[in-house]
């Protein structure tokens, strides 16, 4: 039965193919939309769950600032970490170690060549642990910092392949803000730009190279395996505040992290989705109106219909077979173009501007979504030209002309 | 004989604005099994009218009509269409067939509708069979646009006998056709007639319904010689 009229709706589809096509490039756009974000949303989230992950689930940073923003940093200004918070922190039951850093921007020189970009600073005994487990970079040429260095440096990948016109190797100097470092190590490659553009120091050195005195705009904290990450983090909040007097910093666990990073992509993500509704909206409105041309120039196709036995939900079913074949290839190629769309951006993404974020993923949820959403459309903007079809009078439909 | 049509009192009332127009004026008439009737009159009278309520497209304003004994004013929109799909054929003057189909699936769309013989492949058989009995064997995946009005004609015939139906109800058949293919038609009805289909057909041209065994003739609405 619905074989049959599924048949008929195809050759119904033919026989106005430009009119098909011209309507179901409506849907085409509204599915390609929401497939190509959902795919890059989706990659996207899973490239900073995994980031967290390598990070580890027992972490805690400390950052100045009393919170409140959603960017971590921005509510920074005037407040500070001082070194002594870190012995602090580490006197709370359940803290492994904490490990304080210093973030700025700095001209960088190689021979005559000058440049920007990011500092970090770490204490130099700790510096390989600190790589390595927080941020899941190894070394790849020289060696890390250690205990008792002083002007030497660790560089990021992209620092020794291309900031320069000769690659930095191990053993040159680099000037940071005019002063001569040795660089001892190459870290590998993370894969985007900002982190491969570090340049790791040790804290001592760049406590005389900024003047920063005792302030520190970090604190990374491991909790021991197996703890409430949470409690400790707690534990924390409540030890620094007694110490400062006031609440003028923000305990982030890995978990906040992730909820942070997730809520800034679902609103993106919830802003896009709202165009792609609105051209999903366009194009539920074409079929609508090409439906209703078609039952107006079928009209006495209808009535020859019910002339030879059709029931009325006969002429009902036709017409909405019709509509949600026009919604489903729509779906089928906005879903093809939209993970290709997401594919490309991908590629982009990575090859020019080096955000190795940016990764589209492809989950049964999008594909079924997609065409769920788009068999949706094509039946529900059907309903109304498919029930004007069926409710028309047999013989006035033969009669018409 | 037992009536397979028996109209009681028919009327058929249209409302346009303000005029009302009497279409059908208490109608009366008999149709039996097997009989080959004509009805004849100018146009206007109401001969399509009469046609469209014996053909259960149309009800009736007023009175009783019966085919096969069922009356059907009682009968829903579901039960109607089962009566037009199984137990009359219709053919148009215009031959009214689908001009996306080709002149197989024109002759199985009823089929499809009736929901009998399963079987794509079945189905698809018969209405093979019974365009090659209609001469139409050389022309069976023709679209109707790339075919004659005659040839036309035949698989609208086709159509209209594909459910097997008692009834066939003929609108002016003839009325597109020339004189030949028009005779070709004509000589169809007759030997669908001879193997016991009831034909009623509606016409204003004499030599169509001298055919027939009975004309009914039908004039301003109102009906002669019906009985």
């Amino acid at each position: 039965m619905l074989s049959d009229f599924f048949h008929l709706a195809m050759i119904n589809l033919e026989h106005r193919r430009l009119r098909s096509w011209l309507t179901i490039i409506g849907i085409v756009i509204g599915i390609a939309t929401i497939s190509s974000l959902m795919s890059i949303s989706q990659g996207m989230y899973q490239a900073i769950y995994q980031e967290f992950e390598m990070m580890g689930t027992n972490t805690i940073i400390i950052l100045p600032g009393s919170g409140g923003s959603i960017t971590p940093g921005l509510s920074s200004f005037g407040s500070h970490l001082r070194e002594s918070d870190v012995r602090i922190i580490e006197s709370v039951p359940g803290v492994d170690y904490a490990l304080p850093n210093i973030y700025k921007t700095a001209s960088i020189g190689f021979r005559s060549e000058t440049t920007a970009t990011f500092i970090y600073a770490v204490p130099s005994d700790k510096a390989k642990e600190f790589l390595e487990s927080f941020h899941g970079v190894s070394i790849e040429n020289g060696r890390s910092l250690r205990k008792g260095d002083k002007y030497k440096t660790v560089i990021g990948y992209r620092v020794w392949k291309d900031m320069f016109s000769d690659k930095v190797n191990v053993g040159r100097y680099i000037t940071i803000n005019g002063i001569k470092f040795r660089v001892v190590g190459v870290l590998s490659e993370i894969g985007n730009r900002m982190d491969d553009n570090v340049i790791v120091i040790p804290m001592s050195s760049a406590k005389e190279l900024f003047s920063t005195g005792n302030d520190i705009d970090m604190i990374f904290i491991r909790v021991g395996r197996g703890l409430n990450v949470q409690k400790v983090a707690d534990r924390i909040k409540q030890k620094l505040k007694d110490v400062h007097g006031k609440k003028d910093f923000q305990v982030l666990t890995s978990a906040d992290m992730l909820k942070r990073s997730g809520l800034i992509l679902n609103i993106i993500s919830l802003v896009i989705l709202g165009i792609a509704g609105i051209s999903l909206f366009v194009g539920a409105i074409g079929i609508m109106n090409t439906m209703y041309m078609a039952v107006l120039e079928r009209t006495r196709e209808i009535g020859i219909m019910k002339a030879i036995g059709a029931q009325n939900s006969d002429v009902l079913v036709l017409f909405l077979v019709e509509s949600s074949i026009i919604g489903t290839i729509g779906g089928l190629i906005g879903l093809a173009i939209g993970l290709g769309v997401a594919k490309l951006v991908e590629i982009v993404g990575r090859s020019i501007i080096h955000l190795n974020i940016l990764q589209m993923v492809v989950t049964p949820e999008i594909i079924l979504l997609s065409l769920l959403v788009s068999v949706l459309i094509g039946a529900i903007s059907g309903i109304l030209p498919a029930r004007a079809a069926a409710k028309l009078n047999p013989v006035d439909a033969l009669r018409y002309e | 004989m037992k009536p397979v049509i028996k109209l009681e009192h028919v009327w058929r009332i249209y409302r346009m604005g303000d005029t009302r127009v009497e279409a059908l004026k208490d109608v009366n008439l008999e149709i039996k099994s097997g009989e080959y009737v004509a009805v004849m009159g100018p146009s206007g009278s109401g001969k399509s009218t009469l046609m469209y309520i014996m053909g259960c497209l149309d009800r009736p304003t007023k009175g009783k009509v019966y085919i096969d004994g069922t009356r059907v004013l009682g009968l829903g929109d579901k039960e109607l269409a089962r009566v037009r799909g199984r137990k009359i054929g219709f053919v148009f003057q215009n031959y009214n067939l689908i001009p996306s189909l080709n002149a197989v699936q024109n002759v199985e769309l009823p089929l499809i509708f009736s929901r009998s013989r399963e079987g794509v492949e079945k189905r698809k058989k018969f209405a093979i069979e019974l365009l090659k009995r209609l001469d139409m064997g050389s022309r069976l995946y023709h679209r109707p646009n790339q075919l004659s009005g005659g040839q036309q004609q035949r698989v609208a015939i086709a159509r209209a006998l594909v459910n097997d139906p008692s009834i066939i109800l003929a609108d002016e058949p003839t009325g597109n056709l020339d004189s030949k293919s028009g005779e070709e038609v004509l000589n169809v009805l007759r030997e669908l007639n001879d193997e016991g289909k009831t034909i009623v057909i509606v016409t204003h041209e004499r030599y169509v319904a001298k055919q027939a065994e009975r004309v009914i003739k039908i004039r301003d609405g109102r009906v002669r010689n019906a009985k």
